[in-house]
C-alpha cells in the first residue's frame, strides 16, 4: 500500500462508519417519529372524547338546573302568594269584613298546601347539602351550582390536558420529520463521498458529519423539550 | 484467466446483491403496507369509538330529558293533588265542589302526562320526592341500542393496533436499513462490499424475525381476546 493510499482508505472507513451511524440515527428517529405521531393521535382522540362527554354532561346539568330552579321558583311563588292571602285576611278582619277574611285565609291555606307539597319535591329542601340551616335563610345555591358542574369541569380539565398532550406530541412529531430530512441529506452526502475523488470526499464527509451532529443535537433538544 | 475469474466472481456478487435488494424491497413494501394497514385500523376504531360516544351521549341525554319532562308533569300533578286535598278539607262547599271537579276531570289528565311517576309507586321516594335516578335507570335498561355502544372498547382496540403498529414501524425501519446497506454493497468493492452485504443481510433477517414475532404475538393476543 502506498503512503497516499493509507489516508484514502481511512477516509473511506470513516465514511462507512458515519454512514452506519447515520442509518442507525435514521432508524431511531423514524421510530421516535412514529411513536410521537401515535401518541399525538391518541391524545387527540382522548381530547375529542372528553369534549363529547363534557358536552353531554353540560346538557344534562342544564336540564337538571331547569327542573330544580323551576321547582324552587314555583314553590317560592306559592309561598309568597299564601303570605299575601294571609295579610289580606288580616286586613279584612281588621276592617270588619269577616267573610272576606275567612275566604282569604282559606285561599292562603290552599296555596300553602301547594307550596308544602312542592317543598318536598325540591332538592333545595330535601338535600341537607343545599337546604337552609334556618327557616328564614335561603338554600345554598352556590353549593348546588358547584356540585352540579363539578363533573363537567373535571371532564373539561381532562380534555384540556389531552389537548395539550396532542399539541406537544404533534410538535415533537413535526420536529422528528425535520430531523429525518436532515439525516437524509447527511446520508446523501456520505453516498456522494463514497463515489467522489479524494479531496471532494473529505468535503462531503465533513459536511455530512456536521449535518449528522446538528441532527443529533436537534433530536436531543426535542426529547428534552 | 485470473482476471476472467475475478470478473465472474464480481458479477456473481453483484447478481446476489441485486437479488437480495429485490427481496428486501418486496419485504419492505409489504412491511410498509402492514404498518399503514394497522394505522388505518387504529384510526377506524378511534373513529368508530367517537361515533359511538356521540350516540351514547345522545341516548343518555334523551333519557334524562324524558325523565325530567315526566318529573315536571308529575310535580304539577302532586302539587295540584295537594291543592285538591286542601280544597276538600276547607269546609267551604264551593271549595269542596271545586276540589271534587279538579280531582275528577283534571288530575287524571295530568297523571297521563306524568307517565310512570303518576302511577308507579316505585318512583316515589320515602321523603315525598321523586326518584328520578330510578326512572332514568329503567329508561336506560329499556334502551336496547345503548348496550351495543361501547366507545371505550373501541379505543382499547385502537390502542392495541397502535401498539402493534409501533412494533411494525421498528421492523419496517430495520428492513429499510438493510436495504440501505445492500445499496452500499452495490457500490463498494472488495472487503467493504462483503462487510456491507453481510450487514445488510443480517439486518434484513433480524427485521424479518422481528416482524414475524410481532405478527405472531399480536395474533395470539387477538385470539386470547376472542
Amino acid at each position: 500500500m502506498s503512503a497516499s493510499a493509507a489516508p484514502t482508505e481511512r477516509w473511506r472507513t470513516l465514511v462507512v462508519l458515519l454512514t452506519m451511524a447515520g442509518t442507525v440515527a435514521v432508524s431511531i428517529v423514524a421510530g421516535l417519529q412514529a411513536d410521537a405521531d401515535i401518541r399525538a393521535d391518541t391524545a387527540n382522540r382522548d381530547s375529542q372524547y372528553q369534549a363529547i362527554r363534557a358536552s353531554g354532561e353540560l346538557f344534562r346539568q342544564g336540564t337538571r338546573i331547569d327542573y330544580d330552579i323551576a321547582t324552587l321558583a314555583a314553590l317560592t311563588k306559592d309561598r309568597q302568594e299564601s303570605l299575601a292571602y294571609e295579610i289580606t285576611g288580616l286586613e279584612q278582619e281588621a276592617g270588619g269584613a269577616l267573610d272576606s277574611a275567612a275566604s282569604a285565609r282559606a285561599r292562603a291555606a290552599v296555596v300553602a298546601a301547594r307550596a308544602d307539597r312542592a317543598q318536598a319535591l325540591s332538592v333545595f329542601f330535601t338535600d341537607p347539602a343545599y337546604a337552609a340551616a334556618e327557616p328564614d335563610q335561603l338554600p345554598n345555591q352556590q353549593a348546588y351550582l358547584e356540585d352540579t358542574f363539578a363533573a363537567a369541569n373535571e371532564m373539561v380539565e381532562v380534555q384540556n390536558r389531552a389537548a395539550d398532550d396532542y399539541h406537544r406530541w404533534s410538535r415533537k412529531s413535526d420536529g422528528f420529520v425535520a430531523v429525518l430530512t436532515l439525516l437524509a441529506v447527511a446520508l446523501f452526502m456520505f453516498g456522494l463521498a463514497q463515489a467522489a475523488s479524494v479531496r471532494t470526499r473529505r468535503t462531503f464527509t465533513i459536511f455530512g458529519a456536521l449535518v449528522l451532529i446538528v441532527s443529533t443535537a436537534r433530536v436531543a433538544s426535542i426529547l428534552l423539550a | 484467466m485470473e482476471d476472467n475469474q475475478e470478473l465472474k466472481g464480481g458479477s456473481r456478487g453483484e447478481l446476489l446483491i441485486a437479488i437480495a435488494m429485490a427481496v428486501v424491497l418486496v419485504a419492505t413494501a409489504l412491511a410498509g403496507w402492514r404498518t399503514s394497514d394497522l394505522g388505518s385500523r387504529a384510526s377506524d376504531a378511534e373513529r368508530q369509538g367517537l361515533i359511538e360516544a356521540i350516540k351514547a351521549e345522545d341516548l343518555i341525554n334523551v333519557d334524562w330529558r324524558q325523565t325530567y319532562e315526566e318529573a315536571t308533569h308529575a310535580q304539577r300533578l302532586l302539587v295540584t293533588a295537594a291543592e285538591v286535598e286542601a280544597l276538600e278539607a276547607s269546609g267551604d262547599l264551593a271549595s269542596e265542589a271545586q276540589g271534587a271537579s279538579i280531582r275528577a276531570y283534571l288530575l287524571p289528565s295530568m297523571a297521563l302526562l306524568a307517565g310512570p311517576f303518576g302511577t308507579d309507586p316505585t318512583y316515589a321516594a320515602a321523603d315525598g320526592s321523586l326518584d328520578l335516578a330510578a326512572r332514568f335507570n329503567d329508561l336506560q335498561a329499556q334502551n336496547s341500542g345503548l348496550a351495543d355502544l361501547d366507545p371505550e372498547a373501541e379505543f382499547l382496540l385502537a390502542d392495541r393496533y397502535h401498539a402493534e403498529q409501533r412494533w411494525h414501524v421498528v421492523g419496517a425501519v430495520l428492513l429499510a436499513t438493510s436495504l440501505f446497506w445492500l445499496g452500499l454493497a452495490e457500490i463498494m468493492r472488495d472487503r467493504l462490499r462483503i462487510v456491507s452485504l453481510v450487514a445488510g443481510l443480517t439486518i434484513f433477517l433480524f427485521g424479518l424475525a422481528w416482524l414475524g414475532t410481532s405478527e405472531m404475538v399480536w395474533a395470539l393476543l387477538r385470539l386470547a381476546d376472542a
